[in-house]
C-alpha cells in the first residue's frame, strides 16, 4: 500500500521514456522534421522532470502533516512553470526546435498520469469479484 | 501590439486562476483526509498527485503560451 506512488511514478518514467524512444527513432526515420521530434523530446523529458518534483513535494507534504511541523514552502508551482518555461526556451532560442512541439511534449507527463491511473482503477475493478464487493 | 500583451496577460492570469483554486481544493483535502485517516496516507498521496498533475498541466502550458504571445507582440 505504501508503494502506490512510487509505482505510479515509475510507470509515468517507462511511458516517457518510451515516447522519447519513439521521438529518437522518428528522428532518425525523418531528419527533415528533427524540428518538430527534437522539440517533443525536450517537453517530454521536462515534463517528467516536473512530475518527480510533484511526487516528492507530494511525499514530503505526507511527512510533514503526520509530523505536526508546519510546512516551510508552498507546492513548488513555481519551480515547475520555470521547467517548463526554460524547456520552451532551450527549445527555440538554442536549439531551434519548434516551441509548439515542446508545448506537446510538456503534455507527456500528465497524459501518462492520466491513462495509467485509469488503468490501475480498471485492474482494481476488475480484481475483485462480486462476492468480495458484496454484490452478490 | 498591446493586444498580444493583454492576451498573455489574460492566458496566463486565468489559467493561473483556475489552477490556484484547483490545486487548493485538492491539497487542503488531502491534509484533511490524510489528518482523519494516517493509514489511507499513500492512497491519499497518490490521488493528489493525480490531480495536481492533471490541474497543472493547464497553467503550465498557458504560461508558455503566453510568454511566446509576448515575444510575437515586441
Amino acid at each position: 500500500m505504501m508503494d502506490e506512488l512510487p509505482k505510479l511514478l515509475q510507470g509515468v518514467t517507462r511511458f516517457t521514456l518510451f515516447f522519447l524512444s519513439l521521438g529518437c527513432v522518428a528522428w532518425a526515420v525523418w531528419p527533415n522534421e528533427k524540428a518538430v521530434f527534437g522539440g517533443f523530446m525536450v517537453g517530454a523529458i521536462a515534463s517528467v522532470f516536473g512530475s518527480w518534483h510533484l511526487a516528492w513535494k507530494t511525499i514530503r507534504l505526507g511527512d510533514v502533516i503526520l509530523s505536526g511541523r508546519k510546512p516551510r514552502a508552498g507546492f513548488g508551482f513555481i519551480f515547475r512553470t520555470s521547467l517548463a518555461l526554460l524547456a520552451v526556451i532551450v527549445s527555440d532560442r538554442y536549439l531551434e526546435f519548434s516551441p509548439a512541439a515542446t508545448v506537446v511534449g510538456l503534455f507527456t507527463a500528465p497524459l501518462a498520469t492520466l491513462l495509467l491511473s485509469l488503468l490501475a482503477n480498471r485492474r482494481v475493478r476488475g480484481g475483485n469479484s462480486g462476492y468480495e464487493r458484496g454484490e452478490k | 501590439m498591446e493586444y498580444g500583451l493583454l492576451a498573455a496577460a489574460i492566458v496566463f492570469g486565468l489559467g493561473a486562476f483556475g489552477a490556484s483554486i484547483g490545486n487548493g481544493m485538492i491539497f487542503s483535502k488531502t491534509i484533511e483526509g490524510i489528518s482523519r485517516q494516517p493509514e489511507q496516507r499513500s492512497a491519499l498521496q497518490t490521488t493528489a498527485f493525480i490531480g495536481v498533475g492533471l490541474v497543472e498541466a493547464l497553467p503550465i502550458i498557458s504560461l508558455v503560451l503566453a510568454f511566446l504571445l509576448m515575444g510575437q507582440a515586441e
